[in-house]
């Protein structure tokens, strides 16, 4: 097979991961073209929907990058975040998806090594894994 | 005479009246019952056979009954609403009638959660007052609880249960009073562990003159170790363990000694609160204490069982 | 409000494991309320089924649709194309949707949740059974709290010997039914009342007397 670079899809929190994410770029970090950024106002808002529909919508894997959860502007959003993944987590093992392929982070808008280190460390996981959907990976090139 | 039942006598001489308990067998071996009936006999003037307790399942207690009947010990046949609708129940109160059982004690029944069929569906069409009001309208009035009369009544002793160890304290007594209003001719209360608490039920109960309108027996249970104390303490819902009651168990050499000891001192306290008028024993598979605990608290000899009066019955 | 819980996961997978096209409908009413099969939780449902079945080799083409009201006809019938599309629908309605809609089509409706009770909202996220339906109210004599449904054994007169600490001995996260009742009329200073004793119950009009049909002939067309 040839070298597999993983689909991330970054939910990114637009006080702290979102920042990271710059700051991670700017100290010369080089995103791999196949991490998708979104850009939100809190994690918080976060749905579990949301989630699974970046898998459907091709992600190997999916991280939540929110604020540490005693720096939440909103007080409760990275709570709430939280909640939101371990119950992806959980339904991901029931329908046979390692769980794996989800993280969440908590990272501050200075952190951008931090980000990157993270980040670094998803992908070369999700490398291992594999793709989701290996049948999805023969078309990839076509979108 | 309502009944002209063995008990009914007796508590209408004012003697004070000793009852037991006899578990049916998980089984159908009446050797079981005949066993018990033989540390009871001569001990006991009735005793108690429960109806599928914790909702475990076990030989019926009419069966049961009617096993004590001809092994020469009078029974207070147990009936549970758990398991039957007024049909079933009716039905029993008369096939036991007529196999020879006078003494009946309505209850409601421990819920199927707690015993070995915990999945089953429960019926509870009737709670325990309607129970004995519904046994109440068979004897007193012929009636079935439709309404439609019957030719030959069941004429039965009326027993129901009450519990002064769950809460809320002050409703405990209405409920009591309810069960009476509504025929119960004596009461038998869950075993007495903490005395204080049981007095100023009784207290109300005398301020509300129940004692004089029901016969009330208090309830003893002879425990075996701590462990078991605690167990009831801790497990067994609408029971009160007073710490020193757990401090003396823990402390004793012998259990089993300690366990009746204690009950002994129990009943005879009992004995002199105003409106108690007899003790029903729980001994829960551990019949054979009984007759020590019995002797020991003066209440030996027990009387004689006489032939019971002529009932007239009046149709078919 | 009808509040239901949706079935494992591995159940629905189960019950659609032959169908290649599915449609999964929710229903806006109750079960969105108590966030078990409202437009969101469809949608959540619709795309675990998608990854499941991806992941298991095994593509669904899944629809989702969510109606106001599964237990109206004029809701279901303005979805009738749909219907057409597919092999079965997984309705995540109550169970009275599921019949209701089944009754129209000639496809498999098959049920998502599991429906538990008639109840009220305690706090987010909890709801406790307030009612189970009985047909005669009683809810007059006992200060505004059902024995019927919120006592393990619907006693009608009283709490039974397992009530301890105002809890039920059945669960005791549950209130004792009773508890409340005396303690609601004590405070309205009607406590005599529950003296009086509150006869056997006529169930006729309960579940007991059948499958029931209420009738309005003044407001048929």
């Amino acid at each position: 097979m040839a070298e597999f670079s993983p689909r991330i899809t970054l939910f990114c929190c637009e006080s702290c991961g979102f920042p990271a994410a710059e700051r991670a770029v700017k100290q010369g970090y080089s995103l791999s073209p196949e991490c998708r950024l979104i850009k939100i106002p809190c994690t918080g808002k976060l749905d579990v929907l949301y989630i699974l529909k970046a898998f459907e919508a091709g992600s190997d894997g999916v991280a939540i990058a929110g604020c540490p959860e005693d720096a939440c502007r909103y007080e409760t959003g990275s709570l709430r975040a939280k909640n939101k993944f371990d119950k992806t987590r959980a339904i991901l093992e029931k329908i046979g998806i390692e769980p794996e392929r989800i993280k969440r982070w908590q990272v501050s808008s200075s952190m951008g090594e931090k980000f990157s280190r993270l980040l670094s460390a998803m992908e070369e996981e999700l490398a291992n894994l594999g793709p989701l959907f290996p049948d999805r990976l023969k078309k990839r090139g076509d979108n | 005479m309502k009944s002209g039942s063995h008990l009914e006598r007796l508590l209408d001489k004012g003697t004070f009246v000793v009852t037991g308990e006899l578990g049916p067998p998980k089984s159908v071996n009446r050797e079981v019952i005949e066993r018990k009936v033989g540390y009871l006999k001569g001990m006991v003037d009735a005793v108690n056979i429960t109806d599928n307790q914790t909702a475990i399942a076990r030989m019926s207690s009419v069966a049961a009954g009617v096993i004590c009947v001809q092994t020469g010990l009078e029974p207070i046949v147990q009936m549970v609403c758990r398991d039957k609708n007024r049909l079933a129940l009716q039905s029993d109160v008369m096939g036991a009638y007529a196999l020879g059982i006078r003494n009946i004690l309505c209850l409601t029944g421990d819920h199927q959660c707690f015993g070995n069929h915990p999945e089953c569906k429960n019926v509870f069409d009737l709670d325990a007052v309607q129970f004995v009001q519904m046994v109440k309208t068979m004897r007193d009035e012929k009636k079935f609880q439709s309404g439609e009369e019957m030719k030959m009544e069941p004429r039965v002793f009326i027993g129901a249960a009450a519990n002064p160890f769950a809460d809320p304290f002050e409703f405990r007594v209405i409920r009591m009073e309810k069960k009476i209003n509504a025929g119960a001719d004596f009461i038998q209360t869950q075993p007495v562990f903490d005395l204080e608490r049981f007095e100023r039920f009784m207290e109300l109960a005398r301020k509300r003159n129940l004692h004089k309108r029901a016969y009330i027996l208090a309830g003893v249970m002879p425990v075996k170790s701590v462990r078991a104390l605690t167990y009831m303490r801790d497990s067994v819902p609408g029971v009160i363990i007073p710490e020193d009651a757990v401090e003396r168990m823990g402390a004793a050499a012998d259990g089993k000694e300690e366990g009746k000891q204690m009950c002994i001192e129990m009943i005879k306290k009992l004995k002199d609160i105003e409106g108690v008028a007899g003790i029903h024993i729980m001994a829960v598979e551990w019949e054979q204490a009984i007759p020590e605990i019995v002797e020991k608290a003066c209440l030996l000899p027990r009387p004689p069982v006489e032939a019971p009066p002529e009932l007239v019955e009046t149709g078919d | 409000m009808i509040v239901a819980e949706q079935k494992p996961i591995e159940e629905v997978l189960k019950s659609i494991e032959p169908f290649d096209k599915i449609l999964v409908l929710g229903c806006n009413t109750c079960v969105a309320v108590c966030m078990a099969g409202g437009e969101k939780e469809a949608g959540i449902l619709a795309s675990m089924i998608r990854l499941a079945r991806e992941k298991a080799g095994k593509l669904v083409d899944v629809l989702e649709k969510t109606v106001e009201r599964q237990c109206d006809d004029e809701f279901l019938l303005a979805e009738k194309e749909l219907y057409d599309k597919v092999e079965a629908v997984l309705s995540t309605a109550c169970g009275v949707g599921v019949q209701q809609l089944s009754a129209l089509l000639q496809i498999p409706v098959l049920p998502a949740l599991n429906t538990k009770f008639m109840g009220g909202t305690k706090d987010h996220g909890t709801w406790s059974e307030r009612c189970s339906g009985c047909g005669d109210c009683v809810l007059e004599l006992t200060g505004g709290i059902c024995p019927v449904s919120r006592c393990a054994k619907t006693l009608l007169n009283g709490p039974c010997g397992g009530s301890a600490d105002g809890k039920c001995e059945v669960n005791p996260d549950t209130d004792c039914a009773w508890q409340l009742i005396i303690d609601r009329m004590t405070a309205l200073e009607r406590l005599d009342k529950l003296l009086e004793i509150q006869p056997a119950k006529n169930w006729k009009t309960a579940r007991d007397g059948g499958p029931r049909t209420q009738t309005r002939e003044d407001v048929k067309l």
